[in-house]
């Protein structure tokens, strides 16, 4: 789990890590719906393309990439698989199993594949987002866009406690699986001790003196050069895929 | 023609299964699945829970100062719990749990709401588990009904008295199976095209029955699970979540009781002749304008002590009963627990 949290990746210091979270965020959100909204088949083809290949160059592994597109590939080959027998009157081949015949209509392959391309362009851009931003720098700039504090601070402690936990529950699952009632031992165990631990962590955060996050806490660092050249560039982009649209 | 359009379905459905088998995130819609408008009415939908929850955050940290942390912490058990990969033997693969069982029955379902939606967003951007257009759809589907109808179970059947394993396991079953049926309906809804929604939404939801199905069941045994084990080891945490209501002594019952009782019986003593029924003001005054007077009950119980011993009749049954049965009732039922 620690190897595919792409969080990993953006702890590390290059170009891109070090543009302003806000500017990466409005531009990813910005780039999705563009790409959503898109009419043109190359617009996603360009992005799935590119945006590995800007991975590559920051020396993400192509595993880790890989590993990160197949969750969305499946579900997008699924969609794409019952969009071409079920939607459409034009048929391009039938598919014989026993008795029954199954009809592929080239409507339906073409609006599943048009899909298809959207879940993996749009995947692209939330991966371009996540290898390059660390979480805690994605909630300060939530905190920037006037997200609530109370939310944000949850935000961060789950953030904090997934790593946390996932030691006490990767031993907790190395024990071994008996029945199904270990299952609901496994989970209880997890509970009490996410219980015991939000007591005591409570008590050493009151003791070091802390208080709620709020907005006056944000220390966002004015935009550098650096950020105005991004801010070029993503408009670029951005024009180009309004363009598409 | 019928059972010919059932198996087409069958047939599709198992090829989507093939196809999604090979992941453990069939849960969660990915990103770009749903056209913008419908991101979009999935995101409305979602929001006033997450604000509502946002609200009460402040209102539960009041009462329990460390609930800020528990929830910080139930949001990574969440996130932990539906990235646990699950065998399920009829399918072949791995799949996971929600986990809005467990948050639900131990925080309550608006704040359960609040924390999957936390769970969501970090898995959608680290794991490319879901995503940010579908971020609502998957907060509606595996927060919301997830959540509620967990709930409500849990509650419902806690009233009904049955065994708290059975409580927490139909509360993890149905929040598995609401969360499937919702994402399925999510789906359909979206991507039905100019064909009838409600077969794509048959196809899409027999398509998840084969992992879900028994996935269900295997969530209604970790929650049923962990509600017991946790009662059992630690019966203090499901009090002080209020999961649990403290058991209030008979006696303190009794005394309210008969002290209710006799503020009633002063009250109407007091009150005896200014306040005649609606028998006497209206029935009894409409009857008599129509010619039709009252009669004399055949047993008039107002006449000397009649009313009082019956009373005492039924008291003197009702307690012959109450110790009779005082074991089964009061004894058996606390050694079980």
């Amino acid at each position: 789990m620690n190897d595919i949290f792409s969080d990993y990746f953006a702890q590390r210091d290059n170009f891109l890590t070090r543009l302003d979270a806000r500017l990466k965020v409005v531009f990813v959100i910005m780039a999705i719906i563009l790409t959503l909204g898109s009419r043109k088949v190359f617009v996603p083809w360009c992005i799935i393309l590119s945006v590995p290949v800007i991975l590559l160059s920051l020396k993400v592994p192509l595993k880790i990439i890989i590993h990160r597109i197949c969750a969305p590939l499946g579900i997008a080959l699924s969609i794409l698989c019952i969009q071409t027998f079920y939607y459409g009157g034009t048929p391009i081949w039938r598919l014989h199993i026993g008795a029954l015949s199954l009809t592929a209509y080239a409507e339906g392959l073409r609006y599943g594949y048009a899909i298809v391309l959207k879940i993996m362009a749009s995947t692209s851009w939330v991966l371009f987002l996540s290898m390059t931003t660390s979480l805690p720098k994605l909630l300060e700039a939530g905190l920037w866009f006037k997200l609530p504090p109370a939310w944000i601070e949850v935000c961060f402690l789950t953030y904090r406690y997934i790593f946390v936990l996932l030691e006490d529950a990767k031993t907790v699952f190395d024990a071994p699986f008996r029945s199904l009632r270990s299952l609901g031992v496994l989970a209880g165990t997890i509970v009490i001790k996410a219980y015991d631990q939000s007591i005591a962590t409570y008590e050493a955060m009151m003791l070091r003196g802390y208080k709620n996050i709020n907005q006056d806490l944000v220390t966002m660092e004015r935009f550098k050069t650096a950020d105005f050249l991004a801010v070029f560039i993503f408009g670029l982009i951005l024009i180009a895929l309004g363009m598409s649209c | 023609m019928a059972m010919k359009k059932t198996a087409f379905y069958l047939v599709l459905s198992a090829i989507f299964c093939l196809l999604a088998s090979g992941n453990a995130w069939a849960m969660h819609i990915s990103e770009g699945i749903l056209p913008m408008k419908w991101a979009g009415l999935w995101y409305l939908i979602a929001l006033p829970f997450v604000i509502k929850g946002v609200r009460d955050i402040k209102k539960k940290t009041e009462i329990n100062p460390h609930f800020k942390v528990l929830l910080g912490l139930m949001g990574a058990v969440i996130f932990i719990i539906s990235c646990m990969p699950v065998p399920v033997p009829t399918a072949g693969t791995c799949s996971h749990p929600a986990g809005t069982g467990i948050s639900a029955v131990l925080v309550g379902p608006v704040m359960s709401i609040l924390v999957t939606s936390i769970a969501l967003l970090i898995q959608a951007l680290f794991l490319a588990h879901g995503g940010l257009t579908t971020w609502g759809a998957d907060i509606v589907s595996m927060g919301v009904m997830g959540s509620f109808a967990a709930y409500f179970s849990f509650r419902i059947l806690q009233k009904l008295k049955a065994p708290l394993f059975l409580c927490g396991f139909i509360a993890g079953l149905l929040a598995d199976w609401a969360t499937y049926a919702t994402t399925s309906f999510e789906l359909a809804s979206a991507l039905h095209g100019s064909k009838s929604m409600l077969s794509l939404f048959y196809t899409i939801l027999v398509a998840f029955i084969p992992t879900q199905l028994p996935l269900g069941i295997l969530e209604g045994f970790l929650t049923g699970g962990m509600v017991v084990f946790v009662y059992k080891r630690r019966p203090d945490i499901l009090h002080s979540l209020g999961v649990i209501k403290k058991a209030i002594p008979v006696c303190i019952f009794a005394l309210g009781f008969a002290a209710l009782l006799l503020a009633s019986q002063t009250a109407l003593a007091q009150e005896q002749g200014k306040w005649p029924g609606v028998d006497v003001n209206v029935v009894e005054k409409f009857a008599q304008e129509q010619g039709r007077p009252a009669w004399t009950p055949f047993i008039n119980t107002d006449q000397g002590d009649l009313l009082l011993f019956v009373f005492l009749l039924a008291g003197a049954a009702g307690g012959f009963m109450a110790g009779f049965c005082w074991r089964k009732l009061f004894c058996e039922r606390e050694g079980a627990q």
